[in-house]
C-alpha cells in the first residue's frame, strides 16, 4: 500500500471518530457511564437514610432472593421478590406471546394491502407507536377502572349487578402492556412481510398445501427474523415496565420496574435497587445478545 | 493534432485489500495519452479500466507509480486540484439544483465571477442543445437529457482532460447511437482530451482516435481502431474484439501445418508452435476437392439475415465459424452434415505466438 | 368486492383479528379524545360537549408552567441531540470501514437497548452525586439526559438518509472543482436537511413523551406535563387530563404526519 493510501485510510478513519466524538461524550456522561456507578453501588452497603454507605458487600446481590433474619441472621428464600419477578416475567412472557397472536394477523394485513393504502395502515400503526405511552395507559385506565366505562356499560346493560374489580389486578397490567406495546411487535413483523415474495403462497397452494400450512410451512419459517425481532423488543420493555403497572397494577401488583423504584424511595434500600437494575441490564443484554447472533446466523446463511 | 501528451501513467498500480486477499485491480499500467486525442480504454468488467479513469481523476490514490497531467506530477492531488472533469456512468447530477446550476456548479467552486458563470452555462447548454431546459430540475429530464446535462457540466470549466466512465451504458440503443455521434462532434468541437471508458467494442472502433485494450488489470495493446482489430498483438485481444477462428498450428519452414494435418500458408514467425487466427468473414467455402484447401463439415448453420453463421469441424474436431453473406433469394446450398473445403486468405490470417 | 373467489394472501380468520386490533388501538383513545368534550367531571357518563376541561387546563398554572417546561426541554434536547446525531451520522456512514466502529454503533444505540428504569436509576444516583458536589439543581440534568436518550432517535433517519445518498455526488462536487468543505456545503447538507428535519421531529416527540427518566431526575418543581398527569392521574382523575393528553395527542400526530411527509421517497 501507497503512503497516500495509508493516509486516506488514516484520514478516514480519524474523521470518523471526530464527528462521533460529541455523541460519544454526552452519551458517556448522561447515559453509559452512570451504568457503572449502579455497578459499583450494588455491592455496597445501604446507607441509613437511603443512598449507601462506603465499603463493600455482597448484600444487595443476596437481597435479590434472599431476606436475613434480623434475629439469628438466618437466610431465608425473599418470598416477596420472588413473586414481584415471577409475575414480571408471566405477565411479560403472555405479553409477547398474545402481542404476537394478534400482531401477526394485522401485520399479514397491512403488507397485503395495494402500495398506497398500505403506507396509511402503516401509519396508524405508527401513531400509537409515537404516542406518549402514559396517554395510552391512561385511556386504559379509563376504560376498565371501577367508575370506567365498561362496568358503566355493563351495569346499564344490566350484565352485571356490582362494578367488578379489573383495575389493580394482574388482568388489567397485561391488557394494557399488551394495549401499549403492540405496535412494536407489529411493526418489525411487517417489515418482515413487506419483504416477503407473495409468488412463494401462489407455489405453495400450487403443490397442494392448505392455508395453515402456508403459514406453517412457507410464511412463519421465512419471517421468523422478523418475528424473533418483535418478541424481543416487546419482551424488553414489558420486563423492565415502569409505568403501565404502576398505574394499572397499582400498589400491590408490582413489577421488577417498580420494585427498583420502590429501594430509591420508601425502601431506603439504594444497592438492592442498583443489584435488581443490574440483574435485570444483564436479562436484557442477554436477549439481545441471543437476537443479534441468531440474526447474524440468519444473514449468514442467506436468508 | 500535436504528439504532445496530456496524460501519462507511469507503472501504475492499484491493489484493493491487503495482504494475501489484496486484489491488483491495475498491474503495472503505462500508457500515454495525447493532447486532443480521443482515447478509448476497452475491456471487461473488472479489468481495470474504471479504476484507471479514477484515478487520472484523482478519486483514488494509486498503490504505486505516478500519474502525469502534461508533464506535472498529480499522483497525490486531490480530485479538486486537478484541471480534469469526468462524466460519471450515474450523471451523478445534483438533485437539488437545476440543470444551469448543474452546469454552472464548477465555475461557482472556482470562484469565477457571476457574470462569466451564466455566459459559460449558457454557451455549454447551447453546444448540447438544452437551452430550453436551463431551469429545470435535473429529475424531470429523460435518461438522454441527462446525459448532455452531465456533459455540458463536466465541460463547462474547460478542463484540460474529459473522462468519461461508460457514459452511454444506461442509454437505449438509439440513442447510445445518437450519442456516439454527438460525443465525437463534441470533442472535435472543443478540442479537448477524451478519455472513454467502454465494454462496447463497437462504441470503442467507431469512436477512438486510439484504443486501449485492457485485461485483468494489464494494458494488453495500445493502437489505432484498424491496428487492433486487424493486428491482434495476442488472443485476448483477437477475441474481445470482433470474433476469432483460433486454429493450433506447427511450424513447417514457410508454411504451417494444422492439428488436422492440412498445411497453408501465413505470415512469418518465430516459434514453433503458433495459433493462427482468422475472422469469420475471411473464412470462405470451396466444393470437396479443391487444392490447397481444408477439409471440413458442416455442424450448424444460424441465420441471421445479412449473413449465415457456419460453424464448421475440422477432422481433429478444432471449430471453425465462417460468416456467409446470405445470396439474395434461395438457398447457399450448404447443408448440415455436408462436407466442404475451407480456404483463407493469406493476408487475413494472424500469427499469435503463444 | 366484485366477485368472492380465492384471493392468494388471504388467510383465514386474519382480516377480521387485524380489524379488531384497529379498533382496540384506537377506540382507548377516541373515548379518552370525546371525553375531554364532556361538560361531566366523570368518564362514566356524557353530560354534554363542554370546553371548560381544556379552559381549567389552561387555567392552570402548574399545568402552564409543566408545558412550557416540556417544550423548552423538548426543544433544547432535540437541537442538542440532532446536532451531535448529525455528526455522528456523517463519521460513522459512507466511509472505508474502521476500527471502533461497532462500538460506536452500540454506544449510540445504547439508550434503545438499556430499560429505561434502569438508565433512570443510573442518572438518579449520578445527579445526586453532582448535585452535592455542585449544589447545582436547575434544568442541566434533564436536558442533558433527554440530549442523550435522544440521540438515538435522531441517528436513525439521518443515517438512513445518508446511506441511501448516492456518494458519487460528493465525488462528483470534488471532481467539479469543489473543496471537503464547499462538497458538504453545497451537495451534501441540502439533501441531508430532510433527514435532520425527520431526526429533530422524532427526537422531540420522545422527549416529550418522556416519564420515567423525567421522574427519576427531576428536582423538586420541575414537573414536566407527563409527569404532571402521572401525579394527577394518581390522585384523582379529572377530564382536565383528558384535554391535557388530546392536545398532546394532537401535537404528536401533527410531527408525525410531519415526518412521514419528509422521509416519504419520492416516486
Amino acid at each position: 500500500m501507497s503512503p497516500a493510501e495509508q493516509a486516506e485510510i488514516t484520514r478516514s478513519a480519524r474523521n470518523g471518530w471526530l464527528l462521533s466524538a460529541p455523541a460519544l461524550v454526552v452519551l458517556t456522561l448522561a447515559a453509559i457511564g452512570p451504568l457503572a456507578i449502579v455497578v459499583a453501588y450494588s455491592f455496597m452497603p445501604a446507607g441509613e437514610y437511603g443512598n449507601v454507605a462506603w465499603g463493600f458487600s455482597l448484600e444487595a446481590w443476596q437481597g435479590i432472593l434472599f431476606t436475613k433474619d434480623i434475629f439469628d441472621g438466618s437466610l431465608a428464600w425473599a418470598d416477596a421478590n420472588l413473586t414481584i419477578f415471577w409475575r414480571s416475567v408471566k405477565l411479560s412472557v403472555l405479553t409477547t406471546v398474545f402481542a404476537f397472536i394478534v400482531g401477526f394477523p394485522t401485520a399479514w394485513f397491512i403488507a397485503t394491502r395495494p402500495p398506497k393504502a398500505r403506507a396509511m395502515w402503516l401509519f396508524l400503526i405508527t401513531i400509537p407507536f409515537w404516542t406518549n405511552l402514559l396517554i395510552r395507559t391512561f385511556a386504559i385506565t379509563e376504560i376498565i377502572r371501577k367508575e370506567g366505562l365498561l362496568n358503566t356499560i355493563l351495569l346499564k346493560l344490566h350484565i352485571i349487578s356490582q362494578p367488578f374489580e379489573m383495575i389493580y389486578t394482574d388482568m388489567a397490567v397485561f391488557i394494557g402492556m399488551t394495549y401499549v406495546y403492540l405496535p412494536l411487535m407489529v411493526l418489525p413483523l411487517f417489515a418482515s412481510l413487506d419483504r416477503f415474495d407473495m409468488r412463494l403462497l401462489e407455489a405453495a397452494y400450487d403443490l397442494y398445501a392448505n392455508p395453515w400450512q402456508v403459514l406453517r410451512r412457507v410464511i412463519m419459517p421465512i419471517v421468523k427474523p422478523g418475528i424473533i425481532a418483535g418478541s424481543i423488543l416487546v419482551f424488553v420493555p414489558s420486563l423492565g415496565a415502569y409505568v403501565t403497572p404502576r398505574l394499572l397494577g397499582g400498589g400491590k401488583n408490582m413489577m421488577i420496574g417498580n420494585f427498583i423504584e420502590l429501594q430509591f424511595g420508601q425502601g431506603r434500600n439504594w444497592p438492592l435497587g442498583a443489584s435488581l437494575s443490574v440483574m435485570l441490564l444483564i436479562i436484557v443484554t442477554g436477549a439481545l445478545l441471543v437476537y443479534v447472533r441468531y440474526a447474524n446466523r440468519e444473514t449468514r446463511n442467506g436468508h | 493534432m500535436t504528439d504532445s501528451i496530456a496524460v501519462e501513467a507511469r507503472h501504475v498500480v492499484k491493489a484493493f485489500g491487503q495482504g494475501e486477499t489484496a486484489v491488483r485491480a491495475l498491474d503495472d499500467v503505462s500508457v500515454n495519452i495525447r493532447t486532443g486525442e480521443f482515447f478509448t480504454l476497452l475491456g471487461p468488467s473488472g479489468c481495470g479500466k474504471t479504476t484507471l479513469l479514477r484515478l487520472i481523476a484523482g478519486f483514488e490514490m494509486p498503490s504505486g507509480g505516478t500519474i502525469l497531467l502534461e508533464g506535472a506530477d498529480i499522483t497525490t492531488l486531490p480530485p479538486n486540484k486537478r484541471p480534469v472533469n469526468t462524466v460519471f456512468q450515474s450523471y451523478a447530477l445534483f438533485p437539488h439544483l437545476t440543470v444551469a446550476q448543474n452546469v454552472g456548479f464548477g465555475l461557482q467552486m472556482l470562484g469565477r465571477p457571476k457574470a462569466e458563470v451564466a455566459a459559460t452555462t449558457a454557451r455549454m447548454l447551447a453546444l448540447v442543445k438544452l437551452e430550453a431546459l436551463a431551469n429545470r430540475k435535473t429529475s424531470q429530464l429523460s435518461g438522454g437529457q441527462q446525459q448532455r446535462v452531465a456533459l455540458a457540466r463536466a465541460l463547462a470549466p474547460a478542463p484540460k482532460v474529459l473522462l468519461l466512465d461508460e457514459p452511454l451504458s444506461a442509454l437505449d440503443l438509439k440513442l447510445r447511437k445518437e450519442m456516439q455521434i454527438e460525443l465525437k462532434r463534441l470533442q472535435l468541437e472543443t478540442g479537448i482530451t477524451f478519455i472513454f471508458v467502454t465494454h462496447d467494442q463497437e462504441e470503442a472502433l467507431t469512436m477512438s482516435d486510439r484504443i486501449g485494450v485492457m485485461s485483468a488489470g494489464k494494458l494488453q495493446q495500445v493502437g489505432t481502431p484498424k491496428e487492433i482489430y486487424n493486428n491482434p498483438v495476442n488472443r485476448f485481444v483477437a477475441s474481445f474484439i470482433g470474433e476469432s477462428n483460433f486454429l493450433p498450428a506447427t511450424r513447417e519452414g514457410d508454411r504451417y501445418r494444422l492439428d488436422c494435418g492440412a498445411t497453408l500458408a501465413a505470415p512469418a514467425a518465430k516459434s514453433a508452435r503458433v495459433t493462427l487466427t482468422v475472422r469469420p468473414e475471411q473464412v470462405r467455402l470451396a466444393p470437396v476437392g479443391e487444392a490447397d484447401a481444408i477439409p471440413a463439415t458442416i455442424t450448424n448453420l444460424v441465420y441471421f439475415g445479412t449473413d449465415t453463421h457456419c460453424h464448421l469441424s475440422l477432422s481433429d474436431g478444432t471449430e471453425v465459424v465462417a460468416r456467409l453473406q446470405s445470396p439474395a433469394t434461395g438457398d447457399a446450398g450448404w447443408g448440415l452434415g455436408q462436407a466442404v473445403a475451407l480456404r483463407f486468405v493469406p493476408e487475413a490470417i494472424q500469427v499469435l505466438e503463444d | 368486492m366484485a366477485t368472492k373467489g380465492f384471493v392468494i394472501s388471504r388467510l383465514p380468520g386474519f382480516n377480521p383479528i387485524a380489524g379488531l386490533v384497529f379498533a382496540g388501538l384506537y377506540l382507548p383513545i377516541i373515548i379518552l379524545v370525546i371525553y375531554s368534550f364532556n361538560a361531566g367531571r366523570s368518564v362514566a357518563s356524557w353530560e354534554g360537549f363542554s370546553l371548560q376541561w381544556y379552559t381549567v387546563a389552561w387555567e392552570n398554572d402548574a399545568v402552564k408552567a409543566a408545558t412550557v417546561r416540556s417544550l423548552y426541554l423538548a426543544a433544547s434536547a432535540a437541537v442538542i441531540s440532532t446536532f451531535l446525531a448529525t455528526l455522528a451520522a456523517l463519521g460513522t456512514t459512507r466511509r472505508k470501514a474502521f476500527g471502533g466502529q461497532t462500538f460506536i454503533y452500540v454506544m449510540i444505540n445504547q439508550p434503545l437497548m438499556v430499560p429505561e428504569v434502569v438508565s433512570a436509576v443510573a442518572l438518579l444516583i449520578f445527579f445526586a452525586m453532582i448535585k452535592q458536589a455542585t449544589g447545582y439543581a436547575g434544568m442541566g440534568y434533564l436536558i442533558a439526559a433527554h440530549s442523550a436518550f435522544c440521540i438515538p432517535f435522531a441517528y436513525l433517519p439521518i443515517r438512513a438518509r445518508l446511506e441511501g445518498m448516492d456518494m458519487t455526488l460528493e465525488t462528483a462536487a470534488s471532481d467539479l472543482y469543489a473543496s471537503t468543505w464547499q462538497a458538504f456545503r453545497f451537495v451534501t447538507l441540502p439533501l441531508l436537511l430532510p433527514g435532520i428535519f425527520a431526526g429533530m421531529m422524532l427526537a422531540f416527540v420522545t422527549s416529550l413523551d418522556d416519564v420515567v427518566i423525567t421522574v427519576f431526575v427531576k428536582s423538586a418543581g420541575q414537573d414536566t406535563l407527563p409527569t404532571y398527569m402521572l401525579g394527577q392521574i394518581r390522585r384523582q382523575v379529572t377530564a382536565e387530563i383528558n384535554a391535557i393528553s388530546t392536545v398532546l395527542l394532537a401535537l404528536t400526530v401533527l410531527l408525525l404526519t410531519l415526518f412521514v411527509l419528509l422521509t416519504r421517497k419520492k416516486d
